[in-house]
């Protein structure tokens, strides 16, 4: 565990969108320094759950704490720090790979100097370099996907929150990703939800949501020895 | 042929449905209409009504009385004696379109005629508003006539101080800018932010920490600049193409403009952020942007003639204060100190509708 990267704690929170009971009582913990994966089918919560972290949302019960090398940060000053990318399709079709990161490091405040460097090597890390100029509305899904999370890793954030960034992405361009968040691991603590159980082998610590509920949180190993089982998605079977 | 019946039939019943589930779709089908018949069966006015005379009489008489009074006589005219000897002052602050000078020996000349001297009405007229203009030139003389004998002979002279042709496009064109440029301002801009919702890009943008009022300003910028090169060639066009002349500060002018784009942008971006789609956006700043523009600045229907209830909601509006400036700049050289009025209204208006947007502004998901 890396005490100076963020790490979160929530107790007993609750969040009711609408008529629905999207999340009941559910106590988390996210250790600084990992790659946690919070893992559930269609409609368990995990959207909630990454927004509720963003700060995009509020629990109506409960409590979400972060905390930095021990100490305890407002709430107020967390956002800045955390980067966040929803699920849906966020970025604009008619701005090119430059243009979004040159309006993100603008939105950050980063000084051109800084801008041009981390550019430069995020758009390599990812190999977007050679389609800096094409437009996000021509990209593929997966080259979309990294677009994104690039972007929003521009701030160097000690929280990445990545939203079922693999949905709808080619098996190939899943893999690209994983090697991308686990290429960024040790500079920040990763919070990505999926609804691919394969994927959970690929995170340090698995959370398993269900109708809003906490079925399991442990190491991917400890959780199959816990329920006796070969694969994550047993889980929901049993 | 059946078949054909059948899917149109599936699909009428699905719009059917679709109506009947939302709530404003119904309100602009079935509400718009009566709203729009009332409130519009109120404005549109085209007969004047109470038209504000300021007389000056220099002393005043039996005879010269006679004539005033008969000119409140009816609900056409509504005259008061005022004491300056400066009517231009009253035309550029907009305080009346007319102003009657009764000479001082009005009285004694229309009762003891004079062989060198006939008793004198000077009428002075503001032909920025032509239309007025021409009703005052029509009347005024026959109600003369209609106070004195036959015999007692006098001397009307007529004076215009602006737009002295009565030409109606010196009346409209400038009205025309305002209503132009409130439109597309508001167009604009009342998209921006429901695009934002609509294409998923606004959760990411929340996410990291800017604020409203931040977003708001930054997207009326851009806006800003357009709006304003669109101001400039529609004045260019109404000096070039129809010669309307220009004969205030162009400074002011401009300055108010600024002003009134912030105003509609703010307005647009306020619909926005209500709407949160672009289509309802654009639904809601269509008879927002247009329907105030043409039918309650005074633009074409008067505002003194509107009952008391649309007096004050046309006060809420930013077309009607720039409407002032616009027709006081352009044809009755009317400077800062006259439009102050006007200018402070709008600058209220548009911080007040920036604050309100940025107030509404939803920096969260909150359902």
């Amino acid at each position: 565990m890396n005490k100076n990267l963020i790490s979160v704690s929530l107790t007993k929170v609750g969040k009711k969108m609408l008529e629905t009971q999207a999340l009941s009582d559910v106590s988390l913990n996210f250790e600084s320094g990992k790659i946690h994966g919070v893992i559930g089918p269609d409609g368990a919560g995990k959207t909630t759950l990454i927004r509720l972290l963003a700060g995009l949302l509020k629990p109506d019960s409960g409590k979400i704490e972060y905390f930095k090398s021990g100490n305890q940060i407002p709430n107020t000053l967390i956002r800045k720090r955390i980067a966040y990318l929803p699920q849906e399709q966020s970025l604009y079709a008619d701005l090119s790979c430059m243009e979004h990161l040159e309006f993100f490091s603008n939105i950050y405040n980063m000084s051109k100097k800084d801008f041009k460097q981390k550019s430069k090597k995020l758009l390599e890390m990812v190999g977007l370099s050679q389609f800096a100029d094409r437009k996000a509305g021509n990209l593929s899904g997966g080259m979309y996907k990294k677009l994104g999370v690039i972007c929003v890793l521009l701030n160097s954030p000690d929280l990445l929150l990545l939203d079922e960034p693999t949905i709808g992405v080619d098996p190939l361009s899943r893999r690209d990703l994983w090697n991308l968040i686990h290429g960024i691991s040790n500079e920040m603590t990763v919070i990505c939800s999926t609804s691919y159980m394969d994927e959970a082998e690929k995170c340090g610590k698995v959370h398993i949501l269900n109708e809003g509920k906490v079925l399991a949180s442990d190491l991917p190993g400890n959780i199959k020895k816990q329920f006796k089982i070969k694969k994550i998605e047993e889980v929901f079977l049993l | 042929m059946k078949e054909t019946l059948k899917k149109i039939k599936a699909i009428a019943l699905k719009e059917y449905r679709h109506i009947m589930r939302d709530k404003f779709t119904l309100a602009m089908g079935f509400g718009l209409p009566l709203f729009l018949i009332i409130f519009f069966g109120f404005i549109i006015e085209l007969n004047y009504d109470k038209i504000s005379i300021f007389v000056k009489d220099a002393n005043p008489s039996a005879q010269s009385r006679a004539f005033v009074q008969k000119l409140s006589a009816g609900d056409l005219f509504k005259p008061q004696y005022v004491f300056s000897d400066d009517p231009v002052k009253y035309f550029e602050r907009n305080k009346t379109a007319v102003f009657i000078n009764i000479d001082r020996d009005f009285g004694k000349t229309i009762s003891y005629p004079q062989n060198d001297k006939r008793p004198q009405i000077q009428i002075l007229l503001d032909g920025s508003d032509n239309s007025k203009a021409g009703l005052v030139l029509s009347y005024i003389p026959s109600i003369i006539s209609n106070t004195y004998a036959p015999e007692q002979t006098y001397e009307i002279k007529m004076r215009f101080i602006y737009n002295g042709e009565l030409n109606s496009k010196y009346f409209i064109i400038p009205g025309l800018i305002v209503v132009i440029i409130g439109l597309i301002s508001i167009l604009l801009s009342s998209l921006t932010i429901a695009k934002e919702w609509e294409r998923g890009s606004m959760e990411l943008l929340l996410s990291t920490g800017i604020s409203p009022a931040e977003i708001i300003l930054g997207k009326i910028l851009p806006y800003m600049v357009m709006s304003l090169i669109a101001t400039v060639v529609v004045f260019f066009a109404a000096q070039i193409v129809f010669a309307v002349p220009f004969t205030g500060s162009f400074i002011f002018f401009f300055i108010s403009c600024c002003v009134f784009i912030a105003a509609c942008l703010g307005l647009g971006i306020f619909i926005s952020v209500i709407a949160k789609q672009q289509q309802l956006a654009m639904l809601i700043s269509m008879p927002v942007g247009l329907l105030p523009s043409m039918l309650l600045s005074g633009f074409v229907f008067p505002i003194e003639n509107m009952p008391l209830f649309f007096r004050i909601l046309t006060a809420v509006l930013p077309q009607r204060w720039l409407m002032e400036i616009c027709r006081g700049t352009f044809l009755r050289s009317a400077g800062f100190t006259d439009l102050i009025v006007p200018f402070l209204a709008l600058s209220c208006f548009c911080i007040f509708i920036i604050i309100l947007a940025s107030k509404k502004f939803k920096t969260d998901l909150e359902p």
